[in-house]
């Protein structure tokens, strides 16, 4: 009886029943996302290339590629989103207490863009730090990205991790060996390859994103 | 207390409470949908996230239904949407970044992508952000949007349905992997039984929690003189760390 009572004060006191804490469900995010809520600097992550603010500390990299449909046809205004650890590893967050890993105050680590009309895409960004799988673990996470994709169509954003070429720390990063198939896995890995607009010095990588069919991206389960 | 966390620090989504993501007479959906998944492997990149304050928006972010403060109104009727961003514990989400964005009251987006031939209406701003206090409330002013025929994605693609009057809304919560892009619903339209996006998220009481909530008129909430009509509408992200993942 007194529990029966304190659950009904406790749904009393959150004002609905307990199917309220289920997530929110996903809707497509559409065609007509606001252009001002993708601001120019939100695409490059190091401050200081495209405008006036410190520099962050590391690297600087750029990233690259294509979005594209089940059919090969560009992906169009379709948004990325992503998000990582500075060069030294540590993720600009509280729940990262690795102090082996300094802050860097001038990198965000979380940056957006949106496909151009040929779905392609670019970002400016650091090299980021492998960083720990946990205190009581040894294993590590290679350098990585992650990078959220919403766009008219998709219904739930798609999840998928970028990793670098040549890294030694590939070879033991837990999700790409949780990824069996392995050509799935090379997938994950970005190409080194020039850009363009890459200027003079800047390494850069291609790290193309096919949306279904047989030579889909790997997406990871939301 | 040796025990320790395990990779799934989250738990994955109920597909019963989300949308389908093919969903046929929506071609779109069909083009840009991967078959198959792969085992998700949670690390700090997935329990961090960017973090966003109230420094972020301004008052002026809060009100859609106008350009600015002393600028005429949008045409429509004036509403205010409010509510809490929750936790699946149903701890408040301090400190969410809400993006909010819709059609202006005759169904047209301010946004080039939009073809429909419908008026716009120059008073309204259309887009506007909020962030949740520490008890995750959020609030914001603008005009009801109003239903608009979907447009054809391409030409000889005829999709062919209305949709509903609803509100876009982007949030971003504690952490990376509680990202949601959802959108908001009002009660008792006939177009919400026959929308494709909406119609498609098997569980009906998920369907139901996307539609928000009339609120009737008190004396306490009209006290404004262009008091607007009110609704709340609370949202759940998922994921709770206030155990960090297998690390200190
Ligand atoms: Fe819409």
């Amino acid at each position: 009886m007194a529990k029966a009572k304190a659950k009904s004060t406790r749904r009393k006191a959150t004002g609905a029943k307990s199917a309220r804490f289920v997530p929110t469900a996903h809707q497509t995010v559409g065609p007509f996302f606001p252009v001002q809520f993708i601001r120019p600097s939100d695409n490059d992550l190091t401050g200081g290339l495209t405008d006036g603010r410190p520099r962050a500390l590391g690297q600087p990299i750029m990233l690259f590629g294509r979005v594209s449909d089940i059919n090969d046809a560009p992906a169009v205004n379709v948004l990325l989103e992503i998000w990582q650890a500075n060069a030294a590893g540590r993720f600009n967050h509280p729940l990262d207490k690795n102090s082996g890993a300094a802050i860097d105050p001038n990198f965000s680590g979380w940056g957006r863009t949106a496909t151009e009309r040929d779905g392609s895409y670019r970002f400016t960004t650091i090299k980021p730090g492998g960083y720990p799988a946990g205190a009581r673990s040894n294993r590590w996470f290679a350098p990585r990205l992650s990078m959220t994709i919403v766009g008219s169509g998709l219904m739930r954003p798609l999840v998928t991790c970028v990793y670098f070429p040549d890294e030694p720390l590939n070879d033991e990063d837990p999700q790409l060996a949780a990824i069996r198939d392995a050509r799935a896995r090379r997938q994950l890995i970005a190409v080194a390859e020039h850009h363009p607009a890459a200027p003079p010095g800047l390494p850069a990588f291609r790290f193309d994103l096919r949306l279904g069919g047989k030579q889909a991206t790997p997406f990871l389960e939301d | 207390m040796a025990k320790r966390k395990t990779t799934k620090a989250f738990k994955p989504y109920d597909d019963r409470s989300q949308p389908t993501r093919s969903i046929k007479g929506y071609p779109n959906t069909l083009r840009r949908s991967p078959a198959k998944f792969y085992p998700r492997v949670v690390s700090l990149a997935d329990v961090t996230g960017p973090r966003f304050t109230a420094a972020a928006v301004t008052a002026d972010d809060a009100d859609l239904s106008r350009q600015a403060p002393g600028q005429p109104r949008a045409l429509g009727q004036l509403i205010t949407v409010s509510g809490r961003v929750l936790d699946d514990a149903g701890k408040p989400v301090p400190d969410c970044l809400i993006e909010i964005w819709h059609a202006n009251a005759s169904g047209k987006y301010i946004h080039h992508n939009d073809p429909s031939p419908v008026p716009e209406d120059r008073n309204f701003r259309g887009r506007g952000r909020v962030v949740t206090d520490a008890q995750g409330r959020y609030s914001y002013r603008t005009v009801k949007p109003g239903g608009y025929a979907v447009p054809d994605d391409r030409p000889g693609d005829t999709i062919g349905w209305w949709r509903p009057p609803h509100i876009h809304l982007s949030l971003f919560g504690a952490n990376f992997a509680a990202r949601l892009v959802t959108q908001v619903f009002f009660p008792g339209d006939p177009l919400n039984d026959a929308d494709l996006i909406l119609g498609r998220i098997p569980d009906k009481a998920a369907r139901e929690r996307l539609i928000a909530r009339y609120v009737p008129r008190t004396t306490s909430n009209s006290a404004e003189g262009d008091a607007p009509l009110l609704f709340s509408h609370d949202m759940v992200l998922r994921g709770r760390f206030e155990t960090p993942f297998e690390n200190r």
